[in-house]
């Protein structure tokens, strides 16, 4: 599930995740917020956790006692903030005492991915490419990392604050090439130069993350390693270009 | 319904919170044709100073935010929370996101936090902040802070709907920004500096003023370096904000047709994209497809 305008993608978390984080939850959440099915918002403290999560300790004024807006049976979206992100999770009202409300939740528990990197896809027309130094530390003798060109690129199909995906071929004049580019794998890592919009460069020292086939043309997810704060920013500023560029 | 919905509108306005969270609810879903129901709502008796907070996600936006709450709670200010938060895969509901932080205010009754979500409101994020900043009016509030990630222009129209911008930076946008002549830096009636005890925050901040005054001349654009997370620097921020509202310049620029436009444009672009949905989900069959236009055309007879 990706929302575009917020750049925020959610993951169902698997086996290990889903332990973790009840395990979190055990540790202590301060606060959650809790969505009704037909859209109210209610933030609430958590009181007690286990495999039943309990809530209450607002104030009527504030907002309803618990048990005014959820009734037993009834269900809602738990949502918690964690020290390692956002949290959500479906839950079922098992029982109601005043202004506390006892819940179970679902298996799938989903965690909020992304938002913060703004994950980008890069239109036709915006000039953003890698120039590729080595891998693993060798460097690349073909024409990826020959003296720019115009046609020794390769194609960043989407950027975020954390990294961007490639098309492994070489751009080349009438058609596209992959000759000479080294075979990758998941963990390789990659240094280069990155071009942004409005002439900005970035040097890039990033691992592989994902290797995939896209209508027979390879995609090489990377992320980047130990990005210091500027960089960040630099590829978050691209993101946020072409999304002011391309808005209708 | 008509007298439930009334009542609904007249328990927000005497202050009663939860019947104001209903109605923001029923705004959120029914857009402009809550007009008929709620008609106060066109022109509220008291106009709440609306102050919108933008920039890229890590600027501490919402750390921020936090400490201005406190700083207009001592005040003694009431304060609304309008957010733009990312969608609920459940539901098109917002998931509250940060808000979840501001756990320090929940249970004083003079702040209330709502979430917009980023894909629940059918005809635009803005039509739907209209409505419901309108609704903070009619609450009585005194002042709404408006909070989006500056990051496309879908966020940047939200900020509309304020009355002064202020867009939060750190100090390594610098590099950045100077490609950026559009979008962001349009907007901002203030620029803030957060994140501002890290290097490089002094230079930072004299080349964006020196670029201001270069771009901007004349400009009254003002900056203020803050470290929201120990509230260094948000007492200028607050007495930036306070002056502004003691003003009172903004309720005619809240008038101006200007901005009536644009709040008219959001709103009638939002009743009309109702309107072709209501109309497209009443298609199921080629008679409906006639049928639709059949009312338009005659040729199709």
């Amino acid at each position: 599930m990706n929302d575009e305008s917020q750049g925020a993608e959610f993951r169902t978390l698997d086996a290990s995740g889903a332990e973790k984080f009840k395990n979190e939850l055990r540790l202590g959440v301060e606060s959650v917020g809790i969505l009704t099915d037909d859209n109210q918002q209610f933030l609430f403290r958590l009181t007690s956790v286990g495999n039943v999560l309990a809530v209450d300790g607002v104030k009527a004024a504030v907002v309803p006692p618990a048990g005014r807006v959820l009734k037993v049976g009834e269900s809602a979206q738990l949502v918690c903030l964690m020290s390692d992100g956002c949290y959500l999770v479906r839950v079922h009202v098992r029982a109601v005492d005043g202004g506390e409300v006892r819940f179970v939740f679902e298996k799938d528990i989903h965690r909020l991915e992304r938002r913060n990197d703004c994950r980008t896809l890069v239109p036709p027309g915006f000039a953003i490419s890698f120039r590729l130094n080595s891998v693993n530390r060798a460097l690349v003798s073909n024409k990826a990392a020959a003296p720019s060109s115009g046609h020794d690129k390769l194609a960043v199909i989407d950027v975020s604050s954390r990294g961007f995906r490639l098309r492994w071929t070489l751009t080349e004049v009438g058609g596209d090439s992959n000759s000479g580019l080294p075979e990758l794998k998941v963990g390789d890592h990659v240094s280069g130069e990155l071009s942004l919009p409005a002439g900005r460069r970035a040097e890039i020292f990033a691992a592989v993350r994902n290797l995939g086939s896209v209508n027979g043309q390879l995609q090489v997810g990377l992320e980047l390693q130990n990005p210091t704060i500027r960089d960040e920013q630099l590829l978050l500023f691209a993101c946020m270009h072409i999304r002011q560029q391309t808005a209708l | 319904m008509s007298d439930q919905s009334g009542s609904l509108s007249k328990l927000a306005e005497a202050g009663e919170i939860p019947a104001l969270a209903r109605l923001l609810t029923v705004l959120e879903r029914d857009g402009t044709n809550c007009f008929a129901r709620f008609p106060e709502l066109i022109c509220p008796q008291h106009q709440a100073f609306r102050i919108g907070i933008t920039g890229p996600p890590g600027a501490g936006k919402s750390t921020l935010i936090g400490q201005l709450i406190g700083r207009f709670r001592a005040h003694g200010l009431r304060v609304a929370v309008m957010a733009v938060d990312p969608s609920s895969p459940f539901s098109k509901g917002a998931v509250l996101g940060d808000r979840i932080r501001y756990s320090q205010h929940f249970n004083d009754p003079g702040v209330f936090i709502r979430s917009l979500g980023s894909r629940g409101s059918l005809g635009g994020l803005s039509s739907s902040a209209y409505l419901m900043v309108r609704a903070f009016d009619l609450a009585k509030f005194d002042v709404v802070l408006i909070e989006t990630v500056g990051v496309g222009q879908t966020e940047l129209e939200v900020m509309n709907v304020a009355d002064l911008v202020a867009v939060v930076l750190v100090p390594e946008s610098g590099d950045s920004i100077q490609g950026m002549k559009a979008g962001l830096l349009e907007i901002a009636d203030l620029f803030v500096v957060n994140k501002a005890d890290r290097p490089g925050a002094d230079a930072f901040s004299h080349e964006l003023e020196a670029s201001l005054n270069l771009v901007q001349r004349g400009s009254q654009t003002k900056l203020v370096c803050t470290t929201a997370t120990n509230g260094s620097g948000v007492d200028e921020l607050f007495a930036f904000f306070d002056e502004a509202l003691a003003k009172k310049e903004w309720r005619e620029r809240r008038n101006s047709s200007q901005r009536l436009r644009a709040e008219a444009q959001a709103l009638l672009r939002a009743q009309a994209e109702r309107e072709i949905q209501s109309r497209m989900d009443a298609i199921s069959s080629a008679e409906d497809f006639l049928a639709v236009f059949a009312t338009n055309t005659r040729v199709i007879k």
